[in-house]
């Protein structure tokens, strides 16, 4: 058995992007193989550690969770949609001041779970901050300095 | 790694469009949503369909509206939009609140309360408060609108009474004079007991209360509906004592996460802490 193709166009980090892919494409291998986003990472495979999270109209999700084919017409953002090494992200600086990551792993989705809860809630306060990146597992169990570090950009 | 297996995929438009894509594949097929659980089962090979039908792109499915005295939630408003929407708010706040704390936000911005419903994950806590607030369930196929009670929709783990070519519409809640609660105990991902206590502001109406996430589906607790509608104002052993009469009559589930006898307890718990959460409301607006 073989699935049903389809002629995709989202616009991913800022670029109109078309492609083919079969039905059963899961979001994060059409990323992560097709598009060479690495930042995008797999890990539990079942939208409990946020690792691979991604924004979709500026909402988080998991992209081992859904379908290349539902990002069809979407406005799609990895890890490397925000800054570049020279001129960083304002949650990428906060989180570079404020030493919010050790190993890594969980850095780009923590990220892109802080860019979502600031676009819809611009001032969260630290319950809130909590609440919403509770979804995001540090295995370094870092939480502190990321939590510090976005009560930072809240109080902006 | 894990991928689902090959699957034709269909994204209608038009709900007609959708009910008969349902009906011609209706041997194969499952309609397709947020995918917060059927994406994990596929991807587990747990679940196989040929066919998926996606109905993520009929605005109908979504909309949340309030007539008269009945508020209609479309089977694909996600978590995070009933959790922000002013009409649930005002007239389902229960509902509202749990949708808010369900999973983390990446489900909660995927998921949808039908979906959540169709698949009838034991653990789910939407269909526990959506049982316990007597919403009626509205499926269409192409054989036509069938209309059942959410309490009686769920009638084993994973295990509906949805026939393979209907889709869920609505779910139509009523919107009554009663104090509403949900209370749970989650354990790491999951809840492990949940329970729903809906008590009306007049003495003269049936209680509805409600248990799940401990066996295979919802249940409700008669006797302690029973007790509390004799004893409106009594909230003491005997209470107590109606709940564990309820509880020790249900099958419980033990697993990975709680044994069965750790379960009943915390059923006993959050059942007795959703009625008297509801009933400390009394007399509040």
């Amino acid at each position: 058995m073989t699935s049903s193709t389809h002629n995709i166009s989202m616009t991913l980090n800022g670029e109109k992007t078309n492609a083919l892919v079969e039905a059963h494409t899961l979001l994060i291998d059409f990323l992560r193989d097709a598009q060479n986003l690495r930042g995008v990472k797999r890990s539990c495979d079942m939208q409990i550690c946020g690792a691979c999270t991604v924004l979709v109209g500026d909402h988080p999700v998991s992209s081992c969770t859904m379908l290349a084919v539902d990002a069809d017409g979407a406005d799609v953002v990895t890890i490397e949609g925000l800054g570049d090494r020279d001129n960083l992200d304002p949650v990428q600086e906060a989180f570079l001041a404020f030493g919010a990551l050790q190993c890594g792993f969980c850095t780009p989705g923590m990220i892109l779970a802080t860019k979502a809860l600031l676009f819809s809630n611009p001032t969260p306060s630290r319950a809130e901050i909590e609440h919403h990146l509770s979804g995001n597992i540090c295995r370094c169990t870092g939480y502190q300095k990321i939590i510090e570090a976005v009560e930072s950009l809240a109080q902006t | 790694m894990m991928l689902p297996r090959p699957f034709t995929y269909h994204r209608p438009t038009t709900l007609d469009d959708a009910v008969s894509l349902m009906a011609r594949y209706s041997d194969d097929v499952s309609p397709y949503a947020g995918g917060t659980e059927l994406l994990l089962a596929m991807k587990m090979h747990f679940a196989d369909y040929q066919h998926l039908v996606d109905l993520k792109r009929i605005p109908e499915l979504r909309t949340i509206i309030r007539r008269d005295d009945i508020v209609s939630l479309g089977a694909l408003a996600t978590h995070a939009t009933i959790a922000d929407d002013a009409i649930i708010a005002g007239a389902v706040p229960a509902l509202g609140a749990l949708c808010s704390s369900i999973a983390n936000a990446r489900v909660r911005t995927s998921g949808t309360i039908g979906g959540n419903l169709c698949f009838a994950e034991p653990r789910a806590d939407p269909p526990v408060l959506l049982a316990a607030l007597d919403a009626q369930l509205v499926l269409k196929s192409a054989r036509g609108e069938h209309h059942i009670s959410a309490s009686q929709f769920i009638i084993g783990a994973l295990e509906t009474l949805r026939a393979p070519d209907e889709l869920l519409l609505r779910i139509e809640i009523p919107v009554t004079a009663c104090d509403i609660r949900y209370e749970r105990v989650v354990f790491g991902h999951r809840t492990i007991a949940g329970a729903a206590a809906a008590i009306p502001k007049d003495p003269a109406n049936k209680p509805r209360i409600w248990v799940g996430c401990i066996g295979t589906h919802p249940t409700s607790l008669p006797t302690t509906e029973r007790y509390i509608s004799a004893n409106p104002a009594s909230l003491d052993d005997g209470l107590t004592h109606a709940i564990a009469t309820d509880i020790g009559t249900l099958d419980i589930v033990s697993d990975e996460d709680a044994s069965a006898d750790y379960r009943r307890h915390l059923a006993e718990t959050v059942t007795r802490r959703a009625i008297t959460a509801a009933a400390d409301k009394k007399g509040t607006p």
